[in-house]
């Protein structure tokens, strides 16, 4: 209905709501909204939401970084997602022991010189039904294994990396900044909302996200990862300590 | 009163909405100043991004699947923090987008939200059915007796105006936030143009609730029905008060 000609688009009656428009443009609306039940209804529903969120409290910024950094209990809306992950976080977990047995490599010269974990990956698009692109994850996650970022980016950065193939994502921002797309990469960890991540994928691609920081020397973000990486025991707290560490020298 | 089509002015606004270029001035307010011109720049950034949230999630779960309100409410605000979040750390940055861009990118953060919610519904029991199915006259509407007919209706809704008119701004606008909106006194209280605790808020209530009824009585109807029209009145009324007008705008910044 929202869409009608013949009723206020939900645009304007936001407009209206928040006194955006000029007096012509409201005094025609309302004029419109006094004599349509149903946009009246509308409007009516936009003013109570702007009303309910008037009167309870607004996190400050400074107190939205703080809750980033925490370990938060999970909401109804990050729950599905985190179920998601956990698959990933198992096998993670794996990798991390065999890391620590000396078969892989964890600790480098650089901390930032980082490969993801795609093992996990690689059981995801397995398991999954066969989409036409499942042929086209495959490749690049045997890319990616491989280091061949280039053949990664080309596979993975014109797909629809959405439902169970978005943690595919972070391998693509992971690659784009070994091909020197850092800005690119990221657009597309932010775009992510990698705050409502499950651990490990969460910290993983805040480490991601340091690296392509780091490129853009983008300082005081970056500064801002380290610091809530580094606060609290995880995968990635001796790396930032250590960048911390040469930071402040 | 017939509705008046408004497609040209609707065709203009779908294409000319103003809120994406606010997100972008008050976001540039938020970073250049400091104290009480930053929170209030935060607290209307704050409302206004809840909000097109809330549409692009409403747009998003009509096409797909019905959604209850609340649910629409918890995706935005869970959206909008992140959001803030990155606000907060310079990784999102309004400023340097188009008002097109701004749209699209919080339509897609809706979107994610949406279908996230959905995938935790499959292995929910949804609320409202359990409510309906327990309580069929949960919806019970406040509000009765309709006038019968247009003219009643006018008649009705002026006069329910009026009575409103009766009331202080500050007792006006408790009625109309508990009345209208269905506010709780916890909410009531809070509200900045209030600011009171909920005791007082209920008691100023109840004057007000005594004071309506005795003034619609006078004029021949009883306080029950809202007809069509009613509230773009009150809400005229209630902006109307320079003290509390119906966003957090500051003085001086309206077009």
């Amino acid at each position: 209905m929202t869409d009608s000609p013949l009723h206020v688009p939900d645009n304007r009656l936001i407009d209206m709501a928040m006194g955006l428009l000029d007096a012509g443009e409201s005094e025609g609306t309302l004029s419109h909204l006094k004599a349509c039940d149903q946009c009246e209804g509308r409007f009516r529903d936009v003013v109570r939401e702007s009303e309910i969120l008037r009167a309870r409290p607004r996190p400050a910024i400074s107190a939205l970084q703080q809750v980033g950094t925490a370990q938060q209990p999970p909401t109804i809306a990050t729950r599905g997602r985190q179920l998601r992950w956990m698959v990933w976080g198992t096998a993670a977990a794996a990798i991390l022991v065999l890391a620590t047995l000396g078969i892989g490599r964890l600790r480098t010269a650089d901390p930032l010189d980082y490969w993801l974990p795609v093992e996990s990956e690689s059981a995801v698009v397995r398991s999954g039904d066969a989409v036409a692109d499942d042929t086209a994850f495959a490749d690049a996650i045997e890319a990616y294994r491989r280091r061949d970022t280039d053949r990664v980016v080309s596979l993975l950065q014109s797909r629809s990396l959405i439902g169970r193939y978005e943690p595919l994502k972070i391998v693509l921002a992971s690659a784009m900044i070994r091909e020197g797309r850092a800005a690119e990469a990221r657009d597309l960890l932010v775009a992510m909302q990698i705050d409502t991540l499950p651990l490990p994928s969460r910290d993983r691609a805040r480490w991601i996200l340091v690296t392509a920081l780091r490129d853009l020397e983008e300082k005081p973000a970056m500064r801002t990862l380290l610091d809530d990486l580094a606060s609290r025991p995880g995968e990635f707290s001796a790396r930032a300590r250590r960048l911390l560490d040469g930071w402040e020298q | 009163m017939k509705a008046q089509p408004v497609a040209t002015a609707v065709d203009a606004a779908s294409s000319s909405a103003r809120w994406p270029e606010r997100i972008k001035e008050l976001a540039a307010e938020w970073r250049a100043s400091d104290g009480q011109n930053r929170e209030r720049a935060l607290g209307e950034l704050w409302i206004l991004v809840n909000l097109a949230l809330q549409k692009y999630a409403r747009d998003c779960a009509r096409r797909i699947h019905d959604m209850d309100p609340e649910d629409i409410r918890d995706i935005a605000s869970d959206k909008s923090l992140g959001l803030f979040r990155s606000l907060g750390t310079g990784l999102w940055d309004p400023m340097g987008s188009s008002p097109a861009a701004i749209c699209a990118f919080l339509a897609s953060v809706a979107r994610h939200g949406v279908v996230d919610r959905l995938r935790v519904d499959r292995r929910e029991v949804k609320m409202p059915e359990f409510r309906k199915s327990l309580l069929p006259h949960w919806e019970t509407p406040v509000l009765e007796n309709q006038p019968a007919s247009a003219v009643d209706s006018a008649e009705h809704a002026r006069a329910i105006v009026q009575c409103a008119r009766s009331l202080t701004p500050r007792a006006r606008r408790v009625w109309y936030l508990r009345v209208i909106h269905d506010l709780s006194s916890v909410d009531i209280a809070a509200h900045p143009a209030v600011a009171s605790r909920p005791a007082a808020v209920d008691v100023m209530l109840l004057r007000c609730r005594k004071t309506m009824r005795t003034c619609m009585t006078g004029k021949g109807f009883k306080l029950g029905a809202l007809p069509v029209g009613t509230f773009s009145m009150l809400w005229e009324l209630i902006a109307s008060v320079p003290d509390h007008p119906p966003s957090a705008r500051p003085e001086g910044s309206a077009k």
